[in-house]
């Protein structure tokens, strides 16, 4: 399932407030894949499009906080909270770990649609950032063992020779070296490279003092 | 006169004319001898012996004195001497006979008459006997009034000597203050009113005065004359004195119902009002004519008058005491309330006789007692609105829920006709959905309305399951949000109850609030809140509510006001649950859960048995 339509998740207990929201979100024109209960949404198996979530605050099995935590760290669609009472506390808590919205029941379209545009624009900039990251990984992965060794002294600035005497090894075999890495990664400049081992978390080596 | 034996009556004959013929022998005139001898004979000896002495005396004469002398047989100048004699002979007998006969029967006469007087005189002693020994004193007068008998009785009591006492002595023994009404008595009677009587008293022989009852009739000839009055004096003093005794104490037992500090009423046995005491005329500030002419409902606050004549009734057909409360108009017009009391008595045929009653104010009580209640009723609104209140965010989800489907319907709805081209299917199912959740929101409403609404108490067939579930949908989010699963075991077909809708649903709302508040700190298992109805025999219809809390440590206490083991909250809330189940006639209480929990238990009559 590969669709660049966005995709709206929906999770709520009340079939009222699921028809009403799904009748709306396929008037504007999204997907919209609604849920009673946070079991049954963990065990859809979603398609691979910009999605989001609007999750119901209370849900009878798994309350949404604790599916907020529970999906945290994966590549679980941005979350637009909606609760038939807001209090301060969940409100604060469900922003913190990184919901997009925190919409009190009865809500306006505009504040809905608001809110899902963000998320989605919010998924989209991480499925790139993810994508992204899986090209580095996968050029990454091409690195031989000594080209992994090398690669963070290269990102700290280090010369070859620095290199070479840190790794024992000779100026030349370092050259080599940094040219490789330089093609397997795609990287058109020193600065690029930089970049790129930021985003996959190496980080540069440290001169000795 | 004598009576002789046969013989000797016989022997008498020859006797007298043995002697009349000695007689003879010496006197000239031989027959008379004789004639004597028949004369005595006859008349001592009788008719038969009469006759043998004429037979002897003719033999004798006609033997010894006619010629020829000295031989029987007659001669012509003889026979004219001997027929004569013999004629005069039988002549003398028979006369002397029919004398004795007459004699005879005269003398029988008398003899009976005698014995006649002797048996007349026998039963006048008797008589007399009786009337002077029988226990009353009696007499007797001429027409005119005067005594003409008193009886030793009389004669004892009064001390007097008859003599003193007859004629008109009699009236120096009657008490002086009595003399007057009993001549008048007495006038009146000799004047025809014989059936009148007269109490007066009379001295005694010792001067001690006892009240008497005096009755007359009177004895009259063929005619109708009166002949004779005949009187009786009874001892009345005792009578007269247990009557005075009865009539003082009833005197004192009126005083004390007159004047004592209490309302007391008095019917007869068919319930219609005969008496009423000082206190009450006062009370209601009228008169005893006025108050039976009105009629004692009059007085009645009219909303009490239907259910008092109701319970009258019942109590004066069927007997049993009567016991009902109302208000009864004061002379100011006011009105108070009064607790009536009523009791038949019975003869001893067990047949009611009368009614006997109390009115005893309970005015100050029953205000006291409507303050009481109007406390309790706010103290129960106040803490069912604190529950409430806690619930409010709970509630606020059940009326934001459906009008946040209404919202997202009436933007989906216009979306869709908005659209090119309009999708008219998608709008109508949104625009329904509108109609049908905006419903569900005003229900909602109704419901959290109903909760917070005063009424007053209207008990109505109710199914319990149906006040169970509507509690259970305004409760659901709460539970939901507090991780509690509701399970529900009603049992089909349960009969109905007779209840307030809006109290039992408090009562619920109470109970189920409790149960989950009291999971608030459980962990360690999963929050169960497990709601049973069934039939139960005898008792209606039996709810269980039960939790998997920590359990009740003092299950005997937890419904008393102001007990709590929550550190928020008034501790009303059981307290609450009690009197509104009272108030339906059914029982509440706690049960520890088998198990880990607690479980509240309470029943309800079922309409049938409370409509009776």
């Amino acid at each position: 399932m590969t669709s660049e339509t966005p995709m709206v998740f929906l999770v709520d207990d009340d079939p009222r407030v699921r028809e009403a929201l799904c009748s709306l979100l396929s008037s504007v024109g999204f997907r919209v894949s609604a849920f009673g209960s946070a079991a049954e949404f963990l065990e859809f198996e979603k398609p691979d499009a910009p999605s989001c979530l609007i999750l119901d605050l209370q849900l009878p099995d798994v309350n949404g906080l604790e599916l907020q935590r529970e999906l945290a760290g994966g590549e679980a669609p941005p979350i637009v909270f909606i609760t038939g009472h807001g209090d301060i506390p969940s409100s604060v808590r469900a922003m913190k770990a990184g919901a997009v919205e925190f919409l009190a029941k009865p809500f306006g379209e505009e504040e809905l649609l608001q809110a899902i545009h963000a998320a989605l624009a919010l998924d989209k900039t991480a499925r790139e950032h993810r994508s992204e990251l899986a090209e580095l990984r996968k050029s990454h992965s091409l690195l031989t063992p000594r080209e992994r060794e090398v690669l963070p002294f290269v990102v700290a600035g280090f010369a070859n020779k620095e290199t070479a005497a840190e790794l024992g090894t000779s100026e030349i075999t370092i050259g080599v070296h940094r040219g490789q890495i330089m093609r397997k990664m795609g990287a058109r400049s020193l600065a690029e490279l930089v970049r790129m081992a930021d985003k996959l978390g190496i980080a540069p080596a440290i001169r000795p003092a | 006169m004598k009576v002789l034996s046969q013989t000797k009556r016989y022997g008498l004959a020859a006797v007298s004319c043995g002697l009349a013929l000695a007689l003879a022998w010496w006197f000239d005139a031989p027959a008379f001898c004789f004639f004597l001898a028949v004369m005595v004979t006859s008349l001592y000896g009788g008719q038969g012996a009469g006759l043998f002495a004429v037979a002897l005396s003719s033999l004798a004469f006609d033997y010894f004195f006619l010629p020829p002398r000295f031989r029987f047989g007659l001669d012509a100048t003889s026979f004219v001497r001997f027929a004569p004699f013999l004629v005069a002979n039988l002549v003398i007998v028979g006369v002397i006979e029919v004398k004795r006969r007459a004699e005879e029967a005269r003398r029988r006469i008398a003899e009976q008459v005698e014995n006649a007087f002797v048996e007349i005189k026998g039963s006048e002693d008797r008589l007399r006997l009786i009337i002077n020994t029988m226990p009353t004193l009696a007499w007797s007068s001429n027409p005119d009034g005067a005594s003409s008998f008193i009886n030793q009785r009389w004669l004892d009591y009064t001390g007097m000597p008859p003599e003193e006492a007859l004629g008109w002595g009699w009236k120096v023994v009657i008490h002086p203050d009595d003399l007057a009404p009993t001549m008048e008595y007495w006038q009146a009677v000799l004047a025809g009113n014989e059936d009148s009587e007269l109490e007066a008293r009379m001295r005694r022989f010792d001067g001690i005065y006892r009240w008497f009852l005096y009755r007359v009739s009177a004895l009259r000839d063929e005619s109708g004359r009166i002949i004779q009055w005949y009187g009786t004096c009874i001892d009345i003093e005792d009578r007269k004195q247990a009557a005075e005794s009865l009539s003082q104490r009833e005197g004192e037992l009126s005083m004390i119902i007159e004047t004592m500090p209490g309302l007391v009423w008095c019917a007869a046995a068919n319930g219609e009002l005969t008496y009423v005491n000082r206190r009450i005329l006062e009370y209601i500030g009228t008169h005893d004519k006025a108050l039976a002419q009105a009629g004692w409902l009059n007085f009645l606050h009219p909303d009490d008058v239907q259910p008092t004549v109701h319970a009258w009734t019942h109590a004066v057909e069927t007997g049993e005491p009567h016991e009902i409360q109302y208000r009864l108009r004061s002379f100011d017009g006011t009105y108070r309330w009064f607790h009536v009391l009523g009791q038949s008595a019975q003869d001893a045929e067990g047949h009611r006789t009368r009614w006997y009653g109390l009115l005893i104010d309970i005015d100050d009580r029953k205000n006291m007692e409507e303050a009481l209640r109007n406390t309790q009723a706010r103290l129960s609104r106040a803490a069912q609105t604190a529950t409430v209140g806690e619930l409010a965010a709970s509630i606020a989800h059940e009326i934001n829920q459906p009008l946040a489907a209404v919202v997202a319907n009436g933007h989906a709805c216009l979306r869709w006709l908005a659209a090119q081209p309009p999708n008219l299917a998608k709008a109508q199912e949104a625009a329904e959905r509108i109609v049908r959740d905006g419903k569900d929101a005003g229900e909602v409403i109704q419901r959290i309305r109903a909760l917070f609404k005063r009424t007053s108490v209207v008990k109505t067939a109710l199914d319990v399951n149906e006040v169970i579930r509507e509690v259970l949908r305004l409760i659901r989010s709460e539970a939901v949000r507090k991780g509690v699963a509701v399970e529900t075991n009603l049992e089909l077909d349960l009969p109905s109850v007779a209840g307030d809708r809006v109290q039992l649903q408090q009562l619920l709302f109470n109970l189920v609030v409790n149960g989950i508040e009291a999971m608030d700190g459980v962990a360690d298992r999963p929050k169960r809140l497990i709601i049973c109805s069934k039939q139960q025999a005898g008792e209606g219809v039996l709810v269980e509510v039960r939790d998997r809390g920590p359990g009740l440590a003092e299950p005997d206490k937890v419904f008393d006001a102001f007990f709590t083991t929550k550190e928020s909250g008034l501790g009303m809330g059981l307290a609450i649950c009690r009197s509104i189940v009272e108030a339906h006639h059914g029982r509440l209480w706690a049960a520890p859960a088998d198990g880990t929990g607690a479980a509240i238990c309470f029943t309800l009559p079922d309409h049938a048995s409370t409509a009776l």
